[in-house]
């Protein structure tokens, strides 16, 4: 056998191509349903507005005011949170080797909203504003509890999957066990609470994009950007770990370590979102999978693909919680679950697979 | 000595699984481990590489102790072909480059996608080479796994069975696959096999396990009737054909 260096894989580096192309139409697409969710609502911007007043030309003090104040911060936070919860779930499902981890159907993001909601009956870290809003008053204690309790699922989640290797229906329905746990320890906090502590409850149960200010945003965009540069540096080892743990050691990966540190990364970008935001859930479970459909497990590109997916999901649920009722606005969770619980019925039933 | 394994000694929680093995392979060299199913075969392998990380024993890759090297390190000396790859969706070309990640520091430079392009073509790999790899046949399957440890460009390949499950036509193109490189690219191979004739046939050097020990380590003309009955109780018959020995069952 020779090794002969004089070629190239034309057809290969073609494929590739095809895959960053399709990674760059998609990005444009997100820029577009970020503009048009900008543009909608109860007061109708048009697109060249929309557009003028992003680029720091006023428009109209109304507008002005719409757009800075209100429809940027949560187009953003939608953006940011399901690029978030898309990208924890595909190192879930990475990392445990199992297609259907997430967020959500793992009970960590049950587990962090439980986390909040403690930290505002302990520590009272909430209060109430007039609109009936819940302002969060310490962002740092609540979502360090959130974390806390995160934590503690993803370890538990970790050993199970290290004692027995389990299949995804065992992971799943471990997952659902811890998930209604910490639902019902919320629920147990109720009896304690007060008005608005319980306010804030329901707060965490049905996720809504509209409530991050702008300091929560931008914790939630650093911590995000931090995370997806992070996976996407750890690419080829995830890639490795497809096929198997002895397969990556035997290509030099620290799997351990790896594990450890990816879930922690992963667990941390969901308890932000979640500590600020509530639960949304499937974002995390579903968009990794439309993504693997046209791209494969290839992570070197489905990180970004993820996050692009996410963003543009979320955004568009988003859009629709806010307008498809008008006057009244619907939490994005809502949207989510309704789009998401038949997909995951779906996958449950045939497409995942190995 | 490309290889060399000392005094070594594994145990899974309690159970004890190898007991004191010692042998070593030179470059060029391709030594078969024998032996009953659950005698070891692919704990021993998969120490040789630290997947499993060995207590007891010291193991050296060209005069290297490999418990003082990086997994990477060791990745960048050893190839390993497992016994069951567990497919994905990957492309062929994808799972097969791979093998160089090791050497990757970030991306993958030209120069990698040339040695696998060309390590594809010689095992006649191209025209695969877009094909996820959930939807090969084992054979196939197969030869990706050993393009993935040629990628590599180590010194040393493990291979664990790496002709089960292979039709005829496809366990001899393997196993000639294997005797060329092994001169070619002066690897050492170590590779497990059921099949005894096989062995007799493609090794230089024959290590019998039984029940984690070493029981018996030959050259293929040194095979008799009673070491086989020994190892898998079963009482055989040994015939000699064109230079090699045959083993068959009475
Ligand atoms: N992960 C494991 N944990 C505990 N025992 C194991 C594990 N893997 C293998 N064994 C045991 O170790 C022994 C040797 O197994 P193995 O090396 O796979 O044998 P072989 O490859 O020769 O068939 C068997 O008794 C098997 O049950
Ligand atoms: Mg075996």
């Amino acid at each position: 056998m020779h090794i002969n260096l004089n070629e190239m894989p034309v057809d290969y580096k073609k494929y590739t191509f095809r895959k960053a192309l399709f990674i760059i139409s998609s990005f444009i697409f997100l820029v577009f349903v970020f503009i048009v969710s900008i543009s909608v609502g109860a007061v109708n911007i048009s697109f060249a507005d929309v557009i003028r007043t992003l680029l720091f030309q006023s428009q109209s003090k109304r507008f002005d005011l719409i757009i800075w104040n209100i429809r940027l911060p949560q187009a953003l936070t939608a953006v940011t949170a399901g690029a978030a919860l898309s990208i924890s779930g595909l190192i879930m499902q990475a990392i445990l080797n199992n297609p259907l981890g997430s967020p959500f159907t793992l009970g960590i993001s049950h587990a962090a909203s439980f986390g909040a909601a403690l930290s505002v009956i302990l520590f009272k870290t909430g209060s109430i504003q007039s609109k009936g809003n819940i302002q969060i008053l310490n962002h740092y204690l609540t979502t360090g509890s959130a974390f806390f309790f995160c934590i503690l699922t993803a370890f538990i989640i970790l050993i199970i999957s290290k004692i027995k290797k389990m299949s995804s229906e065992v992971m799943v329905l471990a997952g659902v066990a811890l998930g209604s746990l910490f639902t019902a320890a919320t629920m147990f906090l109720q009896y304690f609470a007060t008005d608005v502590q319980l306010a804030a409850m329901v707060f965490w149960t049905f996720g809504d994009t509209a409530r991050a200010s702008w300091k929560e945003l931008l914790i939630m965009i650093l911590v995000t950007l931090t995370a997806l540069i992070f996976f996407f540096y750890n690419s080829w080892n995830y890639n490795a770990m497809q096929s198997g743990d002895d397969n990556a050691k035997s290509l030099g990966v620290n799997t351990e370590l790896i594990r450890i540190i990816s879930m922690l990364a992963a667990t941390l970008v969901t308890s932000v979102v979640v500590a600020f935001l509530g639960i949304i859930g499937f974002i995390g479970l579903v968009c990794p999978h439309m993504v693997k459909r046209i791209i494969g497990d290839d992570h070197r590109y489905l990180v970004f693909a993820s996050a692009i997916a996410g963003a543009v999901l979320l955004l568009s649920a988003d859009t629709l919680a806010r307008t498809v009722l008008l006057p009244h606005v619907l939490p994005v969770a809502v949207i989510t679950s309704f789009l998401g619980a038949p997909v995951f019925i779906y996958l449950l039933i045939k497409g995942y697979r190995k | 000595m490309m290889l060399s394994v000392k005094n070594l000694s594994f145990k899974y929680k309690r159970n004890k699984v190898l007991n004191n093995i010692s042998f070593e392979v030179d470059k060029k060299e391709i030594v078969s481990i024998l032996g009953p199913n659950g005698a070891g075969k692919s704990t021993l392998i998969k120490c040789i590489n630290r997947i499993l990380n060995y207590k007891e024993g010291t193991i050296q890759v060209d005069n290297e102790n490999i418990r003082l090297l990086s997994q990477n390190k060791i990745a960048k000396n050893i190839g390993y072909v497992p016994q069951r790859a567990e497919s994905c969706k990957l492309t062929v070309f994808d799972a097969i480059l791979l093998g160089r990640k090791p050497h990757i520091k970030f991306k993958a430079g030209d120069k990698d996608l040339k040695i696998v392009y060309s390590v594809m073509k010689n095992l006649n790999l191209e025209k695969l080479s877009l094909r996820y790899v959930e939807e090969l046949s084992g054979g196939e399957m197969q030869k990706v796994s050993i393009a993935r440890a040629l990628v590599q460009d180590p010194k040393i390949i493990l291979m664990d069975e790496p002709t089960n499950n292979l039709d005829l036509k496809n366990q001899q193109e393997i196993l000639n696959l294997i005797s060329d490189i092994a001169i070619d690219h002066e690897l050492a191979i170590i590779i497990s096999v059921h099949d005894i004739n096989t062995a007799l046939r493609y090794s230089n050097k024959i290590i019998f396990l039984k029940n984690g020990r070493i029981y018996k380590q030959i050259t293929p003309d040194e095979v008799s009737s009673k070491i086989i009955e020994d190892v898998y109780e079963v009482k055989v018959n040994i015939h000699e054909f064109k230079d090699y020995h045959h083993i068959i069952p009475v």
